[in-house]
């Protein structure tokens, strides 16, 4: 699909952009392992609403994270042009649900600009930086912020 | 040309370390885990020089030294015992089953590759 | 240093075997199965376990290792005679040992006191007069009595051929200055007249030369005079002399030490200054040696020697054919380079060590064969295929197949559970000293196989079942005296498969449960009721209740906090049961049965609110479907479920994992009696039921979190996530719910 990252062009780096209701977010293309059409996913209990539950990726299972809900706009409603990004979060695996893929953009540092100091939390908590391309406005998502800390159960 | 070095010791803690330091040492190592299996491997391998530990299960250090002894191919070897605090007791058995020379456990890997130049051509 | 390190998590690994070889040898002779094998190998693992840790720098442990090593050898070589105290003893050293070890990998401390004790105890034993005769070194063979001369089979002509000539005496100038003689105080004379036995012994005079050179210049003379004719030469014999005058700045002791592996195998002179050597120089022929190089690339000084010197077919260590010069000397025309790692397997066994992660990796694609070939079967059966076609017929081939390839693999993977086992008589041995018992531990069907992720789980409750029935189980010996009993009790730790699982039991001679005051207790802390008629089964089972400890103070050993029912509780967490059975007078038998793998699991298929899911077949007693009239309502929201006597907890899975707000009636659905790991039990509520199944366990953890009420994942045949219920976090979701009183059945009924 695209180059992983070399060395040489430091300064320039790519990231996968989509749409999520009206907006444009977008992650590292490094992270981003794979991207797969809807199915859909077994709930899980006891639950955030954000976690749509989970799926079989090749024999692991995925959690599958609205991504919309997640950052505090309504509930993603699937269709068939939603997909999953599946995306390395740390050490864990997961599959964010999105309105559809837009581009692949390859941009430089000083397109970035820090997040505007908003109200809203979720958005200063998950936006890592804005990107101006083109007039576009693109949120880039801090990805490790994304899944919840584990928390183990009182046994 | 590299030179073989055969190491008979049942505790794989000190195979282990042999091999390092000798692998280092740009020697090609074999091992056998016993008396027994040593001679097995000897005639396998043809190894230019030999270091055996005494105390092993089935055929023991001395054991093995005499039966290399004793065989007209492999007489010749020259064949370092591994012995502990320099046992004087032990060390003379040793080498009167026809030990070349011996290695005061626990040694450092100069010393290992000292010996092995004393002893082999 | 990576190589290093990893040498030492071998020496530890290594050690673990060694222990158990040193407990299983020195409770063999404690049996008295003591031939001279045992004790060798006893005094092996000592030996061994000392060697590894001098490498390591582990004075500690090499310090105890050596006085423990030192009575054994006395021992083995019958300088003092093996008794029953002397076993028990060294059982006590081998357990400070193993102190020493872990306190050298870094878990745990010795205590240093106990340690030195137990030093001084094993030093006690050998006798200091005995040992000294021990420690003195064996009588120097007389030089050439203990010298067998080795006949050259089938070489006797070819010497004669080869030796027909006479000896010249030569001299290797090994330095271009040698002539140059001016007399200085770093000039030495060294005169070496080999015995034979520095040749049988595969030493090289031409070595020691070659070595003498390494400390500076030096010009070598043989002298032949003593050379017998040719009728009287004794081909195995040593006839010359070498005279080597050697300039070094070092002093005698660097001389000294290059002849020390020859001390006593030839006479050594070394003077300084020049020696009167004019006369042996009359006829000789002069080799430059190379300076000493590097010893891996060192060309062999004595091959060119016989090239420049023919017809001499001897090296410079002349006079002795006995060694075959191409084998020794000739610069070992080293078999084609190969890789300098090769594992030379056992004799007689092969074995392959292969890293664990490639196992499990192994054992998750099988799981994912599994699946698919579910799923494969599950498609072909929705396309109305009949089951007597050739392509269903396959398919179950394939499921056969994949079966066995699944139980291979798993296989594999399956370790003895000696490994636990072998933790256990130190266990018995300390928790008898604590409380003042005597007990023997007798283990059976230690070579049992399970899963290891099985194994890492069993030895908790193997240890607290062991503990209780030293503890609790045995009587003192006045006590077992006074009943008429050896007053050594008997724990006897067997290990078994049973229908698909492994059965651990662990079983006592002891006095049995006393039911009356087990009952009395059960009733005083609220356990039961008081006007409740038990069998006593049911009573022996109340010792797994929370909170119920027979003991009246917390003792040392069965105590620290730990009582029965927490073993139960971690057993089942497992997927296990674990029960009691009990004679008064004659002991109790624990018996804990778990499956054999945490891989795999077998679990009911039911449907709940849309969703499918998953509950383990250990935790179901029934399924039935209620009978209206079978259902109490109780409270304002909660019902009850008559099962035979008691009345049993409705719980709708659906509304507890909040797939639902509205319970259906539960006449509409199936109802699964399970039991929680407290013994108490519910009536689980479903929509339907699909059938029993094995399924590939999945983390949910590995890439998202605990979820409560789910105890993992699986994937199911038609390819999607079905979830495995935890079957005690759900009657726990449900007991957090509107409080309900307590129901007084809730015992421990197996």
């Amino acid at each position: 699909m695209t180059e992983p990252h070399s060395n040489s062009s430091a300064e320039t780096r790519e990231l996968i952009s989509f749409r999520v209701g009206e907006q444009e977010y977008c992650v590292d293309i490094m992270a981003v392992r794979e991207i797969r059409g809807w199915s859909p996913a077994t709930t899980l209990p006891q639950s955030p609403a954000y976690m749509r539950g989970v799926i079989n990726l090749r024999g692991a299972v995925l959690p599958i994270m609205d991504l919309a809900c997640r950052i505090g706009m309504p509930t993603t409603e699937p269709s068939v042009r939603s997909v999953f990004i599946v995306v390395q979060a740390g050490d864990r695996t997961v599959g964010l649900l999105v309105d559809a893929v837009s581009d692949i953009l390859s941009i430089t540092d000083d397109l970035c600009q820090p997040t505007p100091d908003i109200a809203c939390e979720n958005v200063r908590h998950f936006v890592r930086n804005i990107i101006s391309l083109e007039g576009r406005m693109i949120s880039e998502i801090s990805l490790d912020r994304l899944l919840p800390e584990r928390e183990a159960l009182a046994a | 040309m590299t030179r073989t070095v055969l190491t008979v010791d049942d505790s794989r803690t000190m195979r282990d370390m042999l091999r390092m330091a000798l692998s280092g040492a740009g020697f090609n190592v074999v091992e056998a885990v016993d008396g027994e299996h040593g001679l097995e491997v000897l005639s396998a391998h043809r190894p230019d020089v030999i270091i055996t530990d005494i105390n092993m299960p089935k055929l023991d250090g001395f054991g093995f030294i005499e039966a290399v002894r004793v065989d007209d191919d492999y007489r010749a070897i020259p064949i370092l015992v591994l012995t502990t605090e320099s046992d004087p007791s032990k060390k003379q058995r040793a080498r009167e089953a026809g030990a070349t020379g011996w290695i005061v456990k626990p040694f450092n890997p100069e010393k290992l590759v000292e010996a092995i130049r004393r002893v082999a051509a | 240093m990576d190589e290093l390190e990893a040498i030492k998590v071998t020496f530890f690994q290594e050690c673990e075997e060694l222990l158990a070889d040193l407990e299983g040898g020195l409770l063999a002779m404690q049996d008295g199965n003591d031939d001279g094998d045992t004790v060798n190998a006893v005094f092996r693992a000592v030996h061994s376990i000392k060697g590894g840790a001098g490498a390591f720098g582990l004075e500690p442990l090499v310090r105890f290792a050596h006085v423990f090593e030192t009575l054994l050898d006395a021992l083995r070589s019958n300088e003092i005679p093996g008794t029953a105290d002397l076993t028990a003893v060294l059982l006590r050293a081998s357990d400070v040992l193993a102190d020493h070890v872990s306190a050298a990998r870094g878990l745990g401390m010795v205590d240093m006191d106990a340690s030195a004790a137990m030093a001084a105890e094993l030093k006690a034993w050998t006798d200091p007069s005995a040992a000294a005769v021990a420690a003195a070194p064996v009588e120097d063979a007389p030089e050439f009595e203990g010298f067998t001369p080795i006949v050259i089979s089938g070489d006797d002509g070819m010497d004669d051929d080869d030796l027909g000539f006479d000896f010249q005496p030569m001299t290797i100038s090994l330095d271009a200055q040698a002539a140059d003689v001016a007399v200085l105080d770093n000039v030495w004379t060294v005169s070496i007249r080999p015995k034979s036995d520095l040749y049988r012994k595969a030493n090289e005079t031409g070595l020691l030369l070659r070595e003498l050179a390494r400390l500076g210049p030096i010009q070598a003379t043989l002298d032949d005079s003593a050379l017998p004719t040719l009728e009287f030469l004794d081909a195995e014999a040593a006839y010359v002399t070498w005279s080597v005058r050697l300039e070094t700045e070092q002093g005698e002791e660097a001389i000294r030490e290059v002849f020390e592996f020859v001390d006593g195998d030839c006479e050594l002179e070394i003077t300084r200054g020049e020696a009167p050597v004019a006369d042996v120089l009359a006829s000789l022929m002069e080799v430059a040696l190379p300076e000493p190089a590097a010893p891996v690339e060192a060309p062999i000084a004595v091959a060119p020697v016989a090239e420049v010197a023919p017809p001499a077919p001897v090296a410079v260590s002349a006079p002795v054919p006995a060694t075959p010069p191409v084998a020794a000397n000739a610069p070992a025309a080293a078999p084609a380079a190969k890789p300098a790692q090769i594992e030379v397997p056992g004799p007689g066994q092969s074995v392959i060590r292969v890293d664990p992660e490639r196992i499990d990796r192994l054992i998750d694609l099988v799981g994912e064969l599994v699946i698919n070939q579910a799923m494969l079967a599950q498609r072909v059966g929705e396309y109305g295929i009949a089951p007597s076609s050739n392509l269903a017929m396959g398919l179950d081939e394939l499921e056969q197949l994949t079966r066995e390839i699944q139980d291979s693999v798993m296989a594999i993977r399956a370790q003895p559970v000696k490994s636990v086992f072998q933790r256990m008589p130190r266990l018995v041995r300390e928790v008898a000293n604590m409380t003042g018992k005597q007990a023997r531990l007798v283990m059976d069907g230690e070579n049992t196989e399970v899963d290891k992720t099985v194994i890492e789980r069993l030895a908790d409750p193997i240890t607290h079942m062991l503990r209780n029935a030293i503890d609790h189980g045995l009587e003192s010996p006045e006590e077992r005296k006074a009943a008429g009993k050896n007053p050594e009790g008997v724990v006897r730790l067997a290990a078994l498969h049973r229908s698909g699982r492994i059965v651990i039991e662990v079983q006592d001679d002891g006095r049995g449960i006393n039911r009356e005051r087990v009952l009395s207790i059960a009733v005083k802390k609220g356990l039961i009721s008081p006007d409740l008629t038990l069998t006593d089964e049911e009573i022996d089972n109340l010792i797994f209740l929370p909170g119920f400890s027979t003991a009246d103070k917390i003792s040392d050993v069965s105590g620290r906090g730990v009582g029965m029912d927490v073993v139960k509780r971690s057993v089942q967490a497992l997927g296990g049961r674990i029960s009691i059975a009990s004679r008064p007078g004659l002991g109790s038998t624990f018996t804990l049965s778990l499956p054999l793998t945490l891989a795999v699991l077998d679990g009911m298929v039911v449907d709940v609110a849309g969703e499918t899911l998953v509950i383990p077949l250990a935790c179901i007693v029934e399924s039935l479907r209620p009978k209206a009239e079978e259902i109490r309502p109780l409270g304002p929201t909660g019902s009850v479920l008559a099962v035979r006597d008691s009345f049993v907890p409705l719980i709708d899975v659906g509304l507890t994992l909040n797939y639902r707000s509205k319970s259906p009636p539960p006449t509409e659905g199936v109802v699964l009696l399970v039991e929680g790991e407290d013994g108490s039990r519910a009536a689980l509520v479903a929509d339907a039921i699909h059938g029993q199944r094995q399924v590939v366990i999945k983390s949910l953890e590995q890439n998202y979190q605990q979820v409560e009420g789910v105890a993992a994942a699986t994937i199911l045949g038609d390819g999607r996530v079905a979830l495995i219920l935890d079957v005690d976090a759900v009657i726990n979701l449900r007991r957090r719910g509107p409080p309900s009183p307590s129901d007084p059945t809730l015992i421990a009924a197996e």
